[in-house]
């Protein structure tokens, strides 16, 4: 890791601050104040370098910038661009924290095909990792951001990155969104977590991202395989029940929430068949984060 | 009685009574559950199929095997583009 002190603010505003995610870098370029706070906040247990003393390959150069005004200061829009291509709509400009984050992930998921991609999150204990597919909505970040503080290493919340030689689990522990109500229940129940700035009224509502324990950050070049597969599904009011799930159509379920599945072509199948094969595979339904905890638990036990 | 050809190269993997089959050629992918994995075995494995040694098969003798259902399941096979008709 990195021992010199980088002035996050100067580099996102004059050549680039590089932040190395896992076995991805990023170069960040924003000149908007509140992206730099976020990214203090979010990032500052990370691996972070100027980018003229950046050796090696950087693998996406972003920007979030203002748009929309004749000085980016003034502008009331924000815009994500990764090799000077802007990829989605101008959004408000205070959902810059949530843009780059978005923004990221979009990197990964679009363009990485040495790798298996799947929508899950992904979280690891005494050297197994549990891999959470699931739709939005069904609870895995709250989920995730709970087990975490739970003595579970994060190695993702959103993306899981399987290697296609041995289909061990690439971290990839970025900070972890949380939407709505989600914020407060994590708020509460952990009060010393560190959230980043929220951004109100996005297309998912209100969201914010919390900052990963330093121990998965510092972690994040141990790969680890994959020994449960666990569709997380929340329903309010509803009991713990963990039971067991095919696997043929686990996965299918995998390959429904996969980003490059079909890319990949025979290398995904082969990929997925060795995942499901070799992992216990369970459809997990709660409302209590306690039990669930306690579930996960006895688990990873 | 018919014959099929096998014109599409497919990975499998059957995991209790499903099974999950990859057609390599058009990169789909198939879920199939509740089917007598011996005839999909069969019907992957070889390139030609006959339906008379489907029916005779002697690991059937559990299952009722009929043409008419041997006939669904090759149309079945057809429509995923693991088989042609051939006679």
């Amino acid at each position: 890791m990195s021992n010199k002190k980088v002035d996050i603010y100067n580099e996102l505003t004059t050549s680039g601050l590089i932040v190395k995610v896992g076995v991805f870098k990023y170069r960040i370029c924003s000149p908007l104040p509140i992206l730099g706070n976020s990214i203090s906040v979010l990032y500052a247990d990370y691996e972070l370098s100027e980018y003229n003393d950046c050796s090696g390959f950087v693998d996406f150069h972003v920007l979030v910038k203002g748009i929309g005004g004749c000085f980016s200061a003034l502008s009331r829009k924000a815009q994500f661009f990764v090799d000077d291509q802007a990829p989605f709509n101008a959004l408000p400009k205070q959902h810059a924290p949530a843009i780059i984050e978005w923004g990221m992930n979009w990197c990964i998921s679009s363009q990485i095909n040495s790798h298996l991609i799947v929508h899950a999150a992904v979280i690891e204990k005494n050297g197994k990792a549990a891999v959470l597919p699931a739709p939005p909505g069904s609870g895995k970040s709250t989920l995730t951001a709970s087990l975490i503080q739970e003595g579970w290493r994060l190695l993702s919340d959103e993306l899981t990155i399987i290697r296609l030689d041995n289909y061990y689990v690439s971290p990839n522990p970025r900070p972890v969104s949380l939407k709505n109500e989600s914020i407060d229940v994590i708020k509460d129940k952990y009060p010393n977590v560190v959230f980043g700035p929220i951004s109100t009224d996005t297309s998912k509502g209100n969201v914010c991202h919390i900052k990963p324990p330093k121990l998965s950050v510092i972690n994040q070049h141990i790969e680890s395989p994959i020994t449960w597969v666990i569709f997380p599904k929340y329903q309010y009011q509803s009991k713990t029940y963990l039971t067991e799930y095919n696997k043929a159509k686990a996965l299918m379920d995998i390959a429904e929430n996969s980003f490059n599945y079909s890319r990949l072509g025979r290398q995904g199948f082969i990929a997925l068949r060795n995942v499901v094969d070799n992992a216990r595979c369970y459809q997990f339904q709660y409302s209590d984060l306690d039990e669930a905890i306690e579930t996960f638990d006895s688990l990873g036990s | 009685m018919s014959t099929y050809q096998r014109v599409s190269d497919v990975m499998f993997e059957v995991w209790g009574g499903s099974a999950v089959i990859y057609n390599i050629m058009s990169g789909n992918t198939f879920l199939i559950e509740k089917f007598p994995i011996y005839i999909l075995e069969y019907c992957l494995l070889n390139d030609f199929i006959d339906i008379k040694e489907l029916v005779l098969s002697p690991d059937s003798e559990d299952e009722i095997i009929d043409s008419q259902y041997i006939d669904d399941i090759l149309n079945s096979f057809i429509k995923m583009g693991f088989l042609e008709e051939i006679e």
